[in-house]
């Protein structure tokens, strides 16, 4: 079962692999600017690193891990604070829901302006982008927990201590987890970003090089790596999800679109 | 206007003394009174039911003895500190492994002895027929059983008063039969006051010491009834029994101009 399970989930990128890779080969596609998956690979894995990729991925991988952390956190705790006390709320979810819609790559100007154009300003849209998401979606869980478990909890006296880290936290995991795969995704799409413009090494600084100097299938191997480490990043998430929320109920609803 | 209950014994302990009840919920399109003017007294270690019609304010009732709200006028005396709750609704801990569910609930009020909670846990699943489920999360297990849990749940903070809000309305005919049944157990064994809120005439019939009726628009209470039919009770036989038939027709007689009003 997990073996069909893996199979299936590898058909659709090796499928889409294989077309690419025809049509490349065939000249349906003009190979100088779309090189076949394969020569694009064997450059990733034979030429890349020494062009100093690893330094690239290391780069982007530190500012998404600073960023990201920082950022899920202040939004966890946030998004609680604002679940659980009305006024907290009112005061602050009006500048949220102003603040949140803005394209985080559109502030990235003015962040350089205050944080200067180094590590730091990357670090803080980074920041700031899972910031929002993980406190919008943690509020959104906090404040979806059924009335009755409140009831259970003040019925039987549960310290509010307990109440907090018995209660509300598994009840708001599953949001909370959905805000934090939705954030580690557009952490690596504000990271390349931040890194097309002022910066000296990055994923997103290797592909604007690559393309400024024509080097497409150094481009292209960019943007494999980024491919790579956002089903990583996902798949490390589920598999963590599951390990932490093992009483979802999700299997009965599976199978029940598939039927 | 008000039914008033019948005299206690002397020398009874009253367990619970509401004088005048009433809660009035604003609304933005107005208030609307869920009851008026309730009054009525159990006993310690007494099987009350409360009888009445959707929406006549059963559930209110119970979030003003558990003291989940408070009422807008009167007043509502408790002697017992230690309450337990079944709700209408699913109220397990979705989260927590049905062991978990109880041995949470007592860490909280003992916190020094977890292992003894846990074991206290799994002899009260254990006596609601659940000892093989004790590690499954409530939603691997039937509607039936979840309900049993939380009956489990509400005896094993050792409560001196049970409150149950329609805690089998949403079980089958049999299940339902067979948890009524667990529960007089239960209940024998431990000698707990119960107030049993349903809206099922035979079932308040079967459980009940006294019975109140309840009367809907305004909720409050037409009267109570005393039922004596003896105990230990067995469901099965009492259903062919005249006067278990009987305690039915009156409680229906009671309401009769209510039925009739819905024609
Ligand atoms: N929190 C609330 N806010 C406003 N109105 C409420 C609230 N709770 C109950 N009511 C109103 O009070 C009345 C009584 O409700 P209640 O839930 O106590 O009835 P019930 O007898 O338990 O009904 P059921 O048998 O359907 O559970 C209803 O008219 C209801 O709309
Ligand atoms: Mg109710």
């Amino acid at each position: 079962m997990r073996m069909k399970d893996f199979a299936i989930r590898t058909l659709a990128p090796l499928g889409a692999f294989l077309l690419w890779e025809l049509c490349s080969r065939s000249g349906l596609l003009d190979a100088r600017f779309f090189p076949p998956p394969s020569i694009i690979l064997y450059h990733l894995i034979m030429i890349s690193p020494g062009e100093g990729i690893f330094r690239d991925i290391g780069a982007s991988l530190s500012r998404i891990v600073l960023g990201y952390s920082a950022g899920c956190g202040a939004g966890i705790a946030t998004g609680m604070v604002m679940g659980l006390s009305r006024r907290t709320r009112d005061l602050l979810y009006p500048l949220v829901a102003m603040l949140y819609p803005i394209p985080k790559i559109a502030v990235l100007p003015l962040i350089m302006l205050i944080f200067g154009i180094g590590e730091m300003s990357k670090i803080m849209v980074v920041f700031i982008g899972s910031f929002f998401l993980v406190l919008i979606n943690t509020l959104h869980g906090v404040v979806g927990i059924a009335r009755i478990h409140h009831q259970v909890a003040r019925v039987y006296r549960i310290s509010r201590r307990a109440y907090l880290r018995h209660v509300v936290l598994p009840g708001a995991a599953p949001a909370i987890f959905a805000g934090l795969k939705l954030a580690i995704g557009y952490s690596l799409v504000i990271v390349v970003a931040a890194e097309f413009s002022g910066a000296d090494a990055g994923i997103g600084y290797l592909i604007w090089q690559s393309w400024e100097t024509f080097s497409l299938k150094s481009m292209y191997a960019g943007l494999f790596v980024i491919a790579l480490l956002g089903a990583l990043f996902a798949y490390a998430l589920e598999w963590l999800e599951r390990r932490l929320i093992p009483w979802r109920d999700d299997r009965d609803t599976r199978e029940h679109h598939d039927a | 206007m008000t039914g008033h209950p019948q005299s206690s014994m002397p020398g009874q302990k009253i367990s619970i003394q509401a004088s005048q009840l009433g809660k009035t919920y604003e609304h933005p399109a107005g208030s609307v009174v869920a009851l008026r003017d309730l009054s009525f007294q159990v006993h310690a270690g007494e099987f009350f039911c409360v009888l009445g019609p959707s929406g006549c304010g059963k559930s209110t009732l119970l979030h003003l003895l558990s003291g989940l709200e408070s009422p807008s006028t009167g007043a509502v005396t408790i002697k017992p500190t230690s309450v337990g709750m079944v709700f209408q609704e699913h109220a397990l801990f979705p989260w927590m492994t049905l062991e978990r569910n109880l041995s949470f609930i007592l860490d909280q009020q003992a916190p020094a002895q977890q292992a003894a909670n846990r074991q206290l846990a799994r002899r009260w699943l254990q006596k609601v027929g659940l000892e093989k489920f004790q590690h499954a999360y409530p939603h691997q297990v039937s509607g039936g059983m979840r309900q049993r849990a939380a009956v489990a749940r509400s005896f094993a903070v050792q409560p001196a008063l049970l409150l149950m809000d329609e805690p089998f309305v949403h079980l089958d005919y049999q299940t339902r039969m067979q948890l009524q049944q667990m529960l007089l157990t239960l209940w024998q064994e431990v000698g707990c006051s119960v107030v049993f809120v349903t809206h099922d005439i035979e079932e308040a019939v079967l459980l009940a010491d006294r019975l109140m009726i309840m009367s809907r628009h305004p909720g409050t209470a037409k009267t109570v009834l005393q039922n004596d039919l003896p105990r230990p009770r067995h469901l099965l036989d009492l259903k062919t029994n005249a006067r278990f038939i009987d305690l039915v027709e009156q409680s229906i007689g009671v309401i009769r101009d209510e039925l009739q009003a819905v024609d």
